[in-house]
């Protein structure tokens, strides 16, 4: 039987690639977990001039730093011990997924643009959340999303030593 | 011990874990969304939960040093 701490990290990883994989398939084909594929995808998109579908991709990509940008304020001023600090961060995040749960529902039986949008911001802002989480526990080089690591690291400083 | 607690080694090799955990539930997910599932946006949900169970129970029990 795996560690806690293994699963989680195991579950969390789970859980960006079902929201990209139903992200890129359903409400905008971009990706709100992994943003070195989101800034490829942006930049394909710009180079064959869909610009919709670039837009989408950079409001992701501001959505993930602003979710990091949370999760980062959120680690600095907890200070009593990283577990507390885990389960706030995890169920601002179960919250954000349920809304886009929700908004994904809708999108089964109507388009609109702006739910496609608010669901795209609203996934990519629980991914960097998770980020600036699983970057929070401290584990050298380990990530369940990508790309922005070093970034929050540098900028925010990833949290207080528990 | 958790593994990603050991050396290097076993770091990558949770890495790898994570990698194909990510991998598998991207194509689970794929895969369900072609068989025209309408249930299939709440997968995420149950997996959220567990974690925040796994957290909850082990909420005083101090791992990171």
């Amino acid at each position: 039987m795996l560690p806690w701490l293994d699963a989680t990290l195991l579950l969390l990883a789970g859980i960006a690639g079902s929201i990209d994989a139903i992200g890129c398939l359903k409400p905008g084909q971009v990706l709100t977990a992994n943003m070195t594929g989101n800034t490829i995808l942006m930049g394909v998109s710009i180079g064959q001039g869909k610009l919709i579908h670039a837009t989408r991709a950079f409001v992701a990509l501001i959505g993930f730093i602003t979710g990091v940008a949370i999760g980062a304020a959120i680690m600095n001023r907890r200070e009593k011990g990283w577990q507390q600090t885990l389960s706030y961060s995890l169920t601002i995040e179960f919250f954000l997924v349920l809304s886009v749960v929700l908004l994904w529902l809708e999108l089964m039986n109507s388009y609109h643009g702006f739910v496609v949008m608010a669901s795209i911001i609203i996934s990519a802002v629980s991914m960097g959340l998770q980020s600036a989480t699983v970057r929070h526990l401290k584990i050298p080089g380990m990530v369940t999303t990508l790309y922005i690591r070093y970034h929050h690291r540098r900028y925010f400083g990833g949290g207080k030593k528990p | 011990m958790d593994l990603c607690h050991q050396g290097l080694e076993t770091r990558i090799g949770l890495q790898i874990w994570i990698f194909f955990t990510y991998l598998g539930m991207a194509t689970i997910t794929a895969l369900i969304y072609l068989q025209g599932m309408n249930f299939l946006p709440v997968l995420p949900l149950p997996l959220l939960l567990s974690v925040m169970i796994l957290v909850t129970r082990r909420i005083d029990r101090p791992v990171i040093n």
